[in-house]
């Protein structure tokens, strides 16, 4: 697909750049923020160019780290005790493990247990692309969304890849910042903070309305889950309402409930693992607390219970498209 | 690598304020074993018996703008550097009143107001060395690092937390960003039942420093004097901006690993290496006409009574209702109606 | 044979690269994996290869054009070898793809939050034939199908698996928890549904079966709801009926004599109420597995309302004469007419006359709390053996009806009840 150049004023924003405009702004605006991670100092600026051309902006600011994803993690802790805002990066999310103490036991856990705050973002590129394999193209929040404390969002669009990181760098609460790798130069929109809605943290969005079965999903997902309401709506006059959490942790039930009261079917869709997890966690609260509004059992769908594959053909198979999303949705509006 | 040598370079005033911390750290350690057989905490009690003075001699150099990450021996440290008796009972006994209003205990607390603070400690031994290098980091961004004299971090560890991924990271953090960082290690010889060959493999621990990009020094953990001089060189250094200090020294655990650990592991041999750091400077101060039995007397007195105020008063502060908890781990507000 | 050259995909979330010089002109003889021409990522610059031997045939971009991953550089005419090119796994991507053209949305839906034009500018990855557009080629029902097949153990198929096997067991019973809700709103029980054409699978009636079948026709007013729920409450009970004929003939000459002129209904009243202080065991209000015997006969009278029935009640109907229940009943009634019901409840019967919409005979439900209701039919001309003149006499007659609560007493004491009932309406001086 070619995306398309236009005049530099209206040119489209991808949504990397959305992540990059909200890095600067943040620097420039606010002199508690600083920022550390493997490579993205100097003109390198990243492996995915997320830094590029801040550390010459604010050099003092724009930090190089070594391979140590715990030692990032217990830093960034450190330094919010001193009452900076330390924005770290993981190159990526896969790696998120290895600071897998640092974030559930001291991050997640410091103001329950000692009052003080802990203000951080983690950012960390998740979710996949061919030929990816099994350690570069993890959703992480399944295991991060378990432990209280933490905040856990995932961005679906350009405007919420700048509005989510700058709400979550005035969190008080550490947060887990999401960023689809894939979505970083394939997703463009004509964004201008000025006029794009800002939804708060936490809040759902609704991207379409309908009223035969509730789409939920996050992240890439959500433009599979679109591209199955569209097909549904035109083929089979289907029509979806398709929610985008944006926010993991908290979730936002009440958006899902009232949905699902309205429908009476939900369809659960994700790039994750099936096991516990969020969809687990949805199916969990809407059969507890809409169980008389179902009209149909809710369902889940996920990615096939092994490591993400390397090869092409077997990682298009592994995890859910639009066309899994529509079947599904058709079996259960069928119901 | 660097021992210092035993004749003492400290002025009295200071070898009395140490021995001081000592024998309070010690009268409340004891109280809290007390506590313990009399099953009146919960969870365990985990004791600095044995490390009084190296931990009082770090703690004793920190001054109102540094950090302290103490572990879970450091009882003598903590007072040095500021702790107030009362938050350590109302936090062991698990009150309402404490920092940690009963959420946490025992040795997880930290200090969080004033400019004394003391990091709250996690079970995950070596975090807390990244979270120090992070605190200094911060301070530097925060232009407080400039000069020939400025704050520090000291972060407390052992010989088995010195195994720790997350010590390794945070030493390799800390040499690249050339922090004040001072890391006492107190080789205890015993990381839990672990004897010290299972722990490490170089032939002495402050072998790594070089490693790090640290300067190393030693000293005989049980001779206060030797601590004394040692960590004030180490922190002197830091503060110059000589860049990261570690000083590792040699002692023995006088506890178990916690009191529910009766320590059968240690060998008879191991424990005729090691003399017990507090009587051992008691006489020292004696012997040198530093303090007379009088003094000495006083000291232990004042010791109890401080003590015995702090668990009496903690003792009758009221304990958390679960009714009353708001059971929410955010601290943003427009995150805790959800779930 | 003509071969394309395409973009590779240079790192993982690279979607296009620029060309910046060709290594190799038309013409020339490339070797496989030879450079031969050099791209410009968002993060490097990257050379790409040859993927055979042969003679480059065509450059198919200049410098200076940016093209996406996967689109074609250049034109390879391949010298004839046993391999195939590699492209591990990914097909060519299908020709032209119309919809998702930067910038154009592909049909926003009525979204709340607004369809981010965004979604329409992402393009379809170089992934494997499961995408969306690879089906909008096939048919419809591919789109299931081959889903369905290539799904394993998401454990998804199960939903189809379940709702057939229920329509080979020939169970349209299912009731999902929505429909129940639909049916608890609409005071409606399963068996409503009777009727109820069923959409779902397997002929299940669906909520939106329910609620499209309830939707239909008017609802009702609410005096007629609050009737509707009475009746509904009332009909819970075993109900019997017996009856008599009366010959009205002496009634209705005595009623002329009567100030007020009462009605056939009055006349009813008082026989009831003096029949039940008799002492019939139906002269009580049964309260779960206790009788209440109240002290006064109390009786409430049916007033047809709007769309409803008012049921008013007259106090100490035993104690009233004919003449005076005739005046409180018309007060009472005109009362009610204009809503204001001064007493609801605890009337220990009903009487229900109707004969004024020449009803014969009717078995009139007794209302909620109440154990017995008399009916009164249309008064209508009929023959009367006389024996005395073993002739058929003409007179007056109308049927009485009695239905009880059964719980309370049976057809003996319901028997007797009415014959002294009819006892008094033809001997209307003892009333």
């Amino acid at each position: 697909m070619r995306l398309q150049r236009q005049e530099p004023a209206e040119r489209l924003v991808k949504y990397l750049e959305a992540i990059r405009l909200a890095l600067g702004e943040l620097l420039e605006h606010d002199p508690r923020v600083f920022l550390y991670g493997q490579d993205i100092a100097g003109t390198f600026g990243g492996a995915f160019k997320a830094t590029k051309g801040l550390a010459e902006r604010f050099p003092t600011r724009v930090l190089n780290a070594p391979i140590s994803e715990d030692a990032i993690t217990g830093i960034a802790i450190g330094a919010a005790q001193e009452g900076l805002v330390p924005i770290i990066e993981f190159q990526f999310a896969d790696f998120a493990s290895i600071a897998f103490n640092q974030l559930v036991n001291h991050a997640a856990t410091m103001h329950w247990r000692t009052g003080q705050t802990c203000p951080m973002v983690a950012r960390l590129p998740v979710g996949g692309t061919p030929g990816g394999g099994p350690f570069h193209s993890q959703m992480v929040e399944g295991w991060l969304t378990h432990h209280p404390g933490l905040v856990v969002v995932a961005p679906s669009t350009v405007a919420d890849a700048y509005f989510l990181l700058k709400d979550a760098a005035t969190c008080t609460d550490p947060v887990v910042f999401c960023e689809h790798k894939y979505l970083y130069y394939h997703l463009a929109a004509d964004f201008d903070p000025r006029r794009a809605e800002h939804l708060p943290m936490g809040r759902a969005a609704i991207r379409r309305s309908g009223t035969d079965c509730t789409v939920v999903s996050w992240s890439g997902m959500v433009h599979e889950a679109l591209k199955a309401a569209e097909v549904l709506a035109g083929e089979h006059e289907i029509e979806c309402e398709v929610i985008d959490l944006r926010c993991l942790r908290p979730l936002d039930a009440d958006t899902i409930l009232e949905s699902v009261a309205r429908t009476g079917r939900l369809v659960v869709a994700t790039e994750s693992w099936p096991f516990g997890g969020v969809t687990a966690e949805i199916l969990a609260v809407v059969a507890s607390e809409a169980f008389q509004h179902l009209d149909a059992p809710p369902q889940r769908l996920a990615a096939l219970d092994t490591p993400i594959p390397f090869h092409p053909a077997l990682f298009a198979a592994h995890h859910p498209d639009a066309a899994r999303i529509a079947a599904l949705v058709l079996e259960t509006v069928s119901f | 690598m660097r021992t210092v040598p035993v004749a003492s370079t400290v002025p009295d005033e200071l070898r009395l304020a140490h021995l001081r911390w000592m024998i309070l750290a010690r009268v409340i350690d004891d109280r809290l074993a007390t506590l313990y057989k009399q099953n009146a905490l919960a969870g365990s009690a985990f004791l600095g018996r044995g490390q009084e003075a190296l931990s009082a001699a770090g703690g004793i150099y920190l001054r109102p703008g540094d950090i302290f990450a103490p572990m879970i021996r450091d009882q003598a440290g903590r007072l040095a550097f500021g702790e107030d008796p009362l938050d350590v009972f109302r936090t062991c006994l698990g009150r309402r009143t404490g920092n940690t209003r009963g959420r946490d205990g025992n040795v997880h607390r930290g200090v969080h107001v004033g400019d004394r603070r003391q990091l709250a400690f996690i079970s995950h031994l070596g975090a807390m060395v990244p979270a120090t290098v992070g605190a200094l980091l911060g301070k530097r961004l925060k232009g407080e690092l400039r000069g020939t004299d400025t704050p520090v971090g000291m972060v407390s560890i052992g010989d088995g937390g010195m195994a720790a991924g997350a010590a390794h990271e945070g030493l390799n953090a800390a040499g690249i960003e050339r922090l004040p960082l001072v890391v006492m290690v107190a080789n205890n010889q015993l990381s839990y039942s672990t004897y010290n060959d299972r722990s490490f493999a170089c032939r002495h621990l402050v072998d790594r420093a070089a490693a790090y990009g640290f300067t190393g020094r030693t000293c005989d953990g049980t001779d206060a004097d030797a601590c004394l001089a040692t960590m004030g060189l180490a922190v002197a250094a830091a503060r110059r901006g000589e860049g990261p200090q570690m000083v590792v020294a040699e002692l023995l655990r006088l506890a178990g690993h916690g009191e529910h650990d009766d320590a059968s592991y240690v060998t008879p041999e191991l424990r005729s290496r090691f003399g017990d750091c507090l009587p051992l400077t008691e006489r020292t101060l004696k012997n040198q006409g530093v303090i007379d039995e009088a003094g000495l007397a006083k000291l232990w007195d004042e010791a109890r009574q401080i003590s015995q105020r702090a668990y009496e008063q903690a003792s009758s502060e009221p304990e958390p209702d679960p009714a009353q908890e708001d059971w929410c781990a955010y601290s943003a507000r427009n995150l805790r109606s959800g779930l | 044979m003509r071969l394309p050259v395409r973009l590779p995909q240079f790192g993982e979330s690279a979607a296009e690269a620029t060309v910046v010089a060709w290594l190799a002109q038309p013409g020339a003889t490339v070797t496989a994996e030879q450079e031969i021409v050099e791209v410009q990522t968002e993060k490097a610059l990257m050379t790409v290869a040859a993927p055979v031997a042969g003679s480059l045939a065509e450059h198919a971009a200049e410098p200076g054009t940016i093209l996406a991953v996967g689109d074609v550089l250049a034109w390879i005419e391949a010298v004839e070898t046993p391999e195939t090119p590699r492209t591990l796994g990914r097909p060519p991507r299908p020709a032209a793809q119309a919809p998702n053209k930067a910038g154009q949305p592909a049909g926003a839906g009525g979204a709340s939050g607004g369809v981010p034009s965004d979604v329409h500018a992402i393009g379809t990855a170089p992934q494997a034939s499961l995408s969306l557009d690879t089906h909008r080629r096939s048919s419809g029902s591919r789109l299931i199908r081959s889903a369905g097949e290539n799904r394993k153990s998401t454990g998804t198929g199960r939903l189809a698996e379940r709702a057939s096997l229920r329509a080979a067991a020939g169970d349209a019973g299912f009731v999902s928890p929505r429909v129940w809700s639909v049916l608890q709103e609409h005071g409606l029980k399963v068996s409503d549904l009777a009727t109820v054409p069923g959409t779902g699978a397997g002929g299940r009636i669906t909520a939106r079966d329910v609620e499209h079948y309830v939707s239909q026709g008017e609802a009702m007013s609410p005096v007629r709801q609050a009737v509707a729920n009475a009746m509904s409450r009332s009909w819970s009970r075993p109900l019997a009926t017996v009856a008599r004929p009366v010959r009205c003939d002496a009634l209705l000459t005595h009623r002329r004599t009567v100030e007020g002129r009462p009605s056939l209904t009055i006349y009813g009243m008082r026989a009831l109420a003096l029949a039940l202080a008799k002492g019939s065991p139906f002269a009580c209000r049964l309260n779960g597995a206790r009788l209440l015997k109240p002290s006064t006969i109390d009786l409430a009278v049916a007033v047809e309302f709007n769309d409803g029935v008012l049921t008013p009640v007259v106090r100490r109907v035993e104690q009233l004469s004919l003449a005076e229940l005739t005046a409180v009943v018309e007060e009472v009634i005109a009362k009610a007419r204009t809503g204001r019901i001064a007493d609801a409840g605890d009337a220990v019967a009903s009487v229900s006359n109707y004969g004024v919409f020449h009803i014969t005979w009717a078995t009139p439900i007794p209302l909620p709390g109440q154990g017995l209701i008399l009916g009164l039919g249309a008064v209508r001309s009929a023959p009367d053996w006389n024996p005395a003149t073993k002739s058929w006499d003409r007179c007056r007659e109308a049927e009485v009806t009695l239905t009880f609560d059964h719980r309370i007493a049976d057809g003996g004491a319901a028997g007797r009840l009415l014959h002294d009932i009819v006892d008094l309406l033809e001997n209307p001086e003892k009333m």
